[in-house]
């Protein structure tokens, strides 16, 4: 697993490509998680997901681990926001 | 962004939690064999009634929540339980024999008896305490269930040494002083339901109802301070109890029963308050435990400030609405919500390997449909007003057994029927996986 150090120079590098932003905060469970990997599996190359959720979708994290993404995460004031990148595209 | 603290590895298998969940309702129907018998009622003191309320509160409601905290934990705080596959079945296996084998010092007291019955128990209880303790003190958090996590888990020891302290002076009479041992009885139930089972629903209720119902989050105040307010009462009360304060433990006692009134108005409102307004069984379970709740704190209060002949009847009725229709409400309405979100998230984790494996992702309602919730429901309505009544009206008693029974087999068949539904997705997954390789998402 990369550090945080790796994953901020990642964000910040990556953090002027294109992105693709949902909000999920009105979901109830489990739709987050589906909209976030639909989302995901439509995202054009050289860009990244802003995601706003209510709050830290752990299970999300796992997945995104296994499945090559990397994600950097920010406390704002109603929630998280998320970014999710592809690791060999833009990593 | 902090991974520090998050573990990835150590989510469990679903098999993990739904042992404990199913094995619940079979040993809730033992406790309804008890109910036959309409004598039970007579006092709280009674035997057969001691033996239920145990099969109850550990068959079914310390089973449930043992099982659910073992896959709650990772999904609200991201830290899964050290080598849970592998000691949960251990875990499962002594919380059944020892709730099997508990009620029998209360039927047919022996030091034999106490010895077999209580090994099983306490090793159950010390694994899952150790557990749950490793990681709930270890994670220095900012989150709040997980700080109600860490009360109810010291209010369970407390439970259990209380509890054993009285079976120990029930053998060896001097080991307790005159008069203590009532006390200490009051101490364990209260310990017990307002400490271990309430402490550790509010710290759920927190994350679970603004997730699942799209309600206003809890406001960070009721957060921080209800649980630790709870608890300090419960150390206060302990103390005062002890030392035999008898007018300042009544005071302490009311300052509880407000505590959880304001705890269950709050929630009733932050429900009504929802953003999507959709019919959802779940929810009605909320609203009725919290009414429950209520109607319990009322009557405990009422027993314990207004002189009337009703007395001891109206101290059973706090305890059985509490149990039967606060706590019972909350688990019923937790499971069918629950069960099918585990299931369905770990065979979309499943799923994500295979492209073509996601067409046989099936929804929520694929995997419990809406109407076994709806039905029981239904069954649960019929069964509360009796339950309500059997402290007055003893004769209902085998009423109560039957409409009891007639829940826990719809509960047992919504469990199974679930977990098929879970195992034929899976295998749909594991069959296209098969014939189309596991993809690596990072190549779309």
């Amino acid at each position: 697993m990369a550090t945080n150090n790796d994953v901020k120079s990642e964000f910040a590098r990556i953090a002027s490509l294109p992105f693709v932003e949902l909000d999920v905060r009105h979901l109830e469970a489990p739709e987050p998680m589906k909209a976030i990997l639909q989302a995901l599996q439509n995202l054009p190359a050289q860009s990244w997901l802003k995601v706003v959720h209510r709050r830290e979708p752990f299970p999300l994290y796992q997945i995104l681990s296994e499945n090559g993404f990397r994600f950097h995460r920010q406390v704002i004031a109603d929630g998280f926001q998320i970014a999710i990148w592809r690791i060999s595209n833009n990593g | 962004m902090n991974l520090k603290g998050l573990s990835f590895d150590n989510i469990p298998e679903f098999s993990t939690p739904f042992r404990f969940f199913v094995t619940a309702p079979v040993l809730g129907l033992l406790g309804c064999l008890l109910l036959v018998v309409p004598e039970i009622w007579i006092s709280r003191w009674q035997p057969q009634l001691i033996a239920m309320t145990h099969l109850f509160t550990l068959g079914f409601i310390a089973m449930i929540m043992f099982g659910a905290l073992t896959q709650i934990l990772p999904v609200l705080a991201g830290t899964g339980l050290p080598k849970v596959d592998k000691v949960a079945p251990i875990l499962h296996v002594c919380l059944v024999l020892g709730v099997v084998l508990f009620p029998l010092n209360f039927l047919y007291p022996s030091s034999l008896v106490l010895a077999i019955s209580l090994t099983p128990l306490l090793i159950a209880i010390g694994l899952f305490v150790t557990l749950i303790g490793w990681v709930v003190i270890k994670k220095n958090t900012g989150n709040y269930s997980i700080r109600a996590v860490r009360f109810a888990v010291f209010s369970l020891v407390v439970t259990v040494i209380t509890g054993c302290l009285q079976l120990f002076g029930y053998f060896v009479p001097d080991v307790l002083g005159s008069g203590l041992g009532k006390s200490l009885t009051n101490l364990h139930l209260t310990w017990g339901l307002l400490g271990w089972v309430t402490v550790l629903i509010m710290g759920v209720s927190f994350q679970v109802i603004p997730m699942f119902h799209v309600t206003p989050d809890f406001h960070l105040q009721i957060k921080k301070w209800l649980p630790a307010t709870q608890f300090a009462l419960l150390v206060i009360l302990s103390f005062s109890v002890l030392f035999q304060y008898r007018g300042f433990s009544e005071f302490v006692l009311a300052l509880l029963g407000v505590c959880m009134v304001v705890y269950a108005i709050y929630s009733l409102r932050l429900l009504n308050n929802r953003k999507r307004k959709v019919p959802d069984t779940t929810i009605n379970f909320w609203f009725l435990s919290f009414v429950a709740l209520i109607a319990s704190m009322v009557a405990f209060l009422c027993a314990s400030f207004i002189n009337t002949q009703w007395q001891a009847e109206l101290q059973l009725f706090a305890v059985t609405v509490f149990i039967a229709g606060f706590v019972i409400s909350v688990i019923f309405g937790m499971l069918i919500k629950i069960i099918p979100f585990l299931a369905y998230l770990h065979l979309q984790q499943r799923a994500m390997k295979c492209f073509q494996a996601m067409s046989a992702l099936p929804n929520m309602h694929d995997l419990l449909p809406v109407v076994y919730g709806q039905n029981l429901f239904k069954t649960y309505l019929i069964l509360l007003p009796v339950v309500c009544l059997v402290p007055f009206l003893h004769s209902l008693s085998p009423v109560v057994g039957v409409l009891m029974i007639a829940t826990f087999l719809q509960l047992l068949f919504i469990q199974l029927k679930t977990w098929s539904a879970y195992q034929e997705a899976m295998g749909q997954i594991e069959v296209l996986i098969k014939e189309h390789g596991e993809m690596d998402l990072t190549g779309l």
